[in-house]
């Protein structure tokens, strides 16, 4: 778990309404603002954080006490506050999620998987919030229902899946559901087809599903053994971390047996069986060192194997292939090669180099078939899936757009000759392609028909911001075709963890592209999207690359004649809230406004407790504040520590009450600094989702409102509030 | 330095080459400079394509005229494109880039379900060396009243 799943939510939060043209020039006269509430003001208490020579007022500390009523009613005075608001806007907000609501393909189903003789595939119809999951055998039958995430929401305000996954022999069913956006699971098994529950856990043995604690409770990681009858599952330490694994017999009432207890607080346990299902494979890794055991998947009870003791710095992957082992690492390879082992000698002095990116390109992932290797990874800046023919030649798939989104799909089948990938881009929907691996023949399975949009009204741009350094920032821009002269930009960015921002297909993003603001992603240094000296770049004591990056975007696209001066809006989530968070703090004059999701603004008070989600674990991502060096860095940039006596951008922060990526404190906390110390005037609202979590609300109807809500604030703000 | 006109035509807009052509299926490679000057390390490449079926190879002169047609072997044709704005080549219905940076284009009149790139410089120095499986773009073109394949990609040569 990283703070990075948020780059969907945070995308899933754009939009706008009519045609009318503007009527007021943005950036010499503000928008109107409400007078209906005054913004609430929390108390201050005299909280100070002392270290390494320095004293940090921490005046809102008190905030993260759940349990303290002021909390609450602070947080519900800002939601009454922002609500205010918005109602001022209440019309285009409507409008809008009407807009949206006018592009959800309402009744849609997957393109079939085959896997053990069943061809299984979800389905959404018209007013369900949720998919159902369905498999019809391959030799004729009605369709069966697996699970039925409608069903299974049903009473609860949030629903998401963790994992999922069918028994080798497909006549069970085990997955893991979480039905408060917190992120701890439990865990349930039905028999198929009858989807019967046979099994459900709740946690480590004497842990009470109704324990609001971590400590005990179910982690998303699920596998079967062999036998069909012993699942593998992970359970969480008091900071969330994955950091045991168990074993359960689902046939049988004993309790679940501890396998695996992982001490070091920056690793994380994961699990799954091999695509040959002759393997189990557990990995205990940090940010930057990897270790990985393995387990016959027919011996379940038997003792896991070392494949190689971590060694700091050492990241490595295993992908069984029958005898043989591939092995992904950056050992000797900073942007990731391919070694061969077996494995019966599967350790690091047995593993033989076999394949190396291209120039320019890095790996990042290997998927093992009985005929075939697949990799993928980025080449130029973009997504790259290669396959490896009999010579050992890489064999590229290539697509035409200039910035698009292209990943793996779902082929479970180790004796596949045909492997799933999905596509998009800004003006190609969701396509489901099949590549034929003997052939090299790519076919078109599915493109989704999005209601009411005509591909030919936008166009992309990728552009390249020259950084002092000689880096080059890529930039993607989609814009209204009708676009003339410079126009008013929504610029996102995320630039963390080494994750890849790619431009997919958005329709929430249609609004305000129609509305004639153009759409933009700085691809910013932190993010993998050039491989991973693009990531190390951007992180640790470098992280403020990241903020400069994106400050050179900006003005690069006034420069280069895209964006109009003063009619930036910007938008992050998660750590891409840090992103956004930084910027309009050293650059408050440069944007005219800013969405802010669930944001990690709170650096050093979080870093430096141990006992938060994320914090030992992301040591290697953003330093130990506890460490000199690594405070001296992160004290300059941490957006609550740095709160200014300025004018900053009109902005809308959002946070999720049971978040446990980014504690609903953060956030508050910022704000509440923010309307005590900056200087008064630009619009600052906050709005807790008090029923869940990282990724705001989880039903697809739910979620238009989001979005609806966030594109009529940059709209208004942009001047565009028709 | 300006980058803006590093821009590829949308895949949506990449619609067939004009009607004259009869809209036949082709493939379209343009072959940028890794260097961020866009200065290309060799004088001339010597492009081939390949697939089971149909090959061709284009000897381009990186100081060639620009867009000015290039002889090629094999059912191909290739021009430079002198990143002016300039020439009405490209899939993209009109001009090529902008960004003053040269770019070698090769328009190959085949449309194989995958195909191998190999471009060596002026000492005969392996360059490049790709194998590629394209996802070809469909569109129905009303004026030229059928439906035609077409692919373009922009590939790097080192700098």
């Amino acid at each position: 778990m990283t703070r990075a799943a948020s780059i969907v939510a945070l995308l899933c939060a754009l939009a706008s309404a009519c045609q009318r043209p503007v009527t007021r020039e943005p950036g010499v006269e503000r928008p109107r603002e409400p007078t209906a509430l005054r913004p609430p003001l929390a108390p201050r208490e005299d909280t100070v954080v002392a270290l390494h020579g320095r004293t940090l007022a921490d005046p809102y500390a008190w905030l993260r006490e759940r349990d303290d009523p002021r909390t609450r009613r602070y947080l519900e005075q800002e939601n009454a506050y922002a609500e205010s608001w918005l109602r001022r806007v209440s019309s285009l907000r409507a409008r809008v999620r009407e807009e949206l609501r006018a592009r959800v393909i309402e009744d849609d189903a997957s393109v079939p998987v085959e896997h053990g003789g069943f061809a299984y595939f979800d389905r959404i119809a018209r007013g369900q919030q949720y998919p159902v999951y369905l498999r019809r055998a391959l030799a004729g039958g009605d369709e069966q229902i697996v699970l039925d995430c409608n069903v299974r929401a049903r009473g609860h305000g949030h629903f998401s899946l963790g994992a999922m996954t069918i028994s080798p022999d497909h006549t069970r069913l085990a997955w893991s559901e979480d039905v408060s956006g917190a992120e701890r699971y439990r865990v349930l098994v039905a028999e198929l087809p009858s989807g019967t529950v046979v099994a459900q856990l709740d946690g480590e043995p004497g842990h009470s599903r109704d324990d609001d604690e971590h400590a005990g409770a179910i982690g998303e990681s699920l596998a079967w053994a062999a036998d069909s009858r012993t699942l593998f599952f992970t359970t969480l330490d008091e900071a969330h971390r994955e950091w045991r694994l168990w074993r359960v017999d689902t046939r049988s009432r004993a309790d679940a047996t501890l396998v695996f207890e992982e001490p070091d607080p920056q690793h994380a346990v994961e699990v799954h069986r091999s695509r040959d299902d002759r393997t189990m494979v557990m990995s205990s890794n940090s940010q930057i060192t990897s270790e990985v055991r393995l387990l016959r998947a027919d011996d379940p009870t038997g003792t896991w194997q070392v494949v190689e003791p971590r060694h700091t710095g050492l990241e490595y992957e295993v992908e069984p292939r029958g005898d043989a082992l591939l092995v992904l690492t950056n050992d000797g390879a900073p942007e990731f090669m391919l070694a061969r082992a077996s494995m019966a000698l599967p350790g690091r002095r047995h593993w033989r180099p076999w394949l190396r990116p291209p120039a320019g390109g890095s790996f990042s992932g290997v998927e093992a078939f009985a005929e075939h290797v697949v990799v993928s990874g980025r080449s130029e800046g973009l997504p790259q899936v290669w396959t490896v023919d009999a010579r050992g030649q890489l064999h590229a798939i290539a697509w035409p757009d200039a910035a698009y989104a292209a990943h793996l799909g779902d082929t479970p089948e180790f004796a596949a000759k045909r492997l799933r990938l999905h596509y998009s881009s800004p003006v190609v929907p969701d396509s489901v392609y099949d590549y034929d691996l003997v052939e090299h023949r790519l076919e078109l399975r599915d493109r989704d028909e999005v209601p009411q949009f005509d591909p030919s009204r936008y166009r992309v741009l990728r552009l390249h911001a020259p950084a002092d350094d000689g880096a080059e920032i890529p930039i993607t821009v989609v814009l209204p075709v009708s676009a003339a002269g410079q126009v008013p930009v929504l610029l996102h960015g995320y630039g963390a963890y080494g994750v890849s921002y790619d431009a997919e297909f958005e329709a929430q993003a249609l609004p305000l592209l129609d509305r004639g603001v153009a759409i933009a992603i700085a691809h910013v240094r932190g993010g993998g999207e050039l491989g991973r000296a693009w990531y190390d770049a951007g992180k640790l004591g470098h992280k403020q690359q990241s903020f400069d990056d994106f400050v050179l975007a900006a003005e690069f696209l006034v420069r280069s004649g895209v964006a109009a001066p003063g009619r930036i809006a910007i938008e992050g989530a998660s750590a891409g809230g840090l992103l956004v968070g930084a910027v309009v703090t050293q650059r408050p004059d440069l944007f005219r406004a800013a969405v802010v999701g669930v944001p990690f603004v709170d650096v050093i008070n979080t870093m430096r407790d141990a006992s938060l989600p994320l914090t030992a674990g992301e040591w290697d991502e953003w330093g130990d504040p506890r460490r000199a060096a690594d405070f001296a860095t992160m004290v300059r940039y941490s957006p609550y520590d740095n709160v200014r006596a300025q004018r900053y951008p009109d902005m809308l922060v959002l946070a999720g009450w049971n978040d446990p990526r980014v504690g609903y404190w953060e956030p508050a906390k910022w704000v509440a600094r923010l309307r005590a110390e900056a200087e008064p005037g630009p619009l600052l609202l906050l709005r807790t989702d008090m029923g869940s979590g990282h990724g705001g609300a989880s039903g697809r109807y739910d979620a238009l409102d989001e979005q609806a809500v966030a594109a009529a604030f940059v709209l208004d703000r942009l001047g565009l509030d028709q | 330095m300006n980058r803006l006109a590093l821009v590829l035509p949308l895949a949506a807009l990449a619609a067939c080459k004009p009607c004259e052509d009869d809209c036949r299926e082709f493939i379209e490679l343009s072959f940028a400079s890794t260097a961020t000057d866009g200065m290309f390390a060799s004088t001339r490449y010597e492009i081939a394509l390949s697939s089971p079926n149909a090959s061709a190879t284009c000897t381009i002169e990186v100081d060639a005229a620009p867009f000015e047609d290039i002889e090629c072997d094999g059912d191909a044709v290739a021009h430079v494109d002198d990143g002016s704005g300039g020439g009405s080549s490209g899939t993209s219905g009109g001009g090529g880039s902008s960004d003053g940076h040269r770019r070698l284009v090769v328009q190959w009149f085949a449309a194989p379900d995958s195909f191998s790139v190999v471009a060596r410089d002026a000492a005969a120095t392996l360059v490049l060396d790709n194998d590629l499986t394209p996802a070809y773009q469909e569109q129905q073109i009303t004026a030229c009243d059928g439906q035609c394949r077409s692919f373009s990609r922009e590939m790097q040569l080192p700098g």
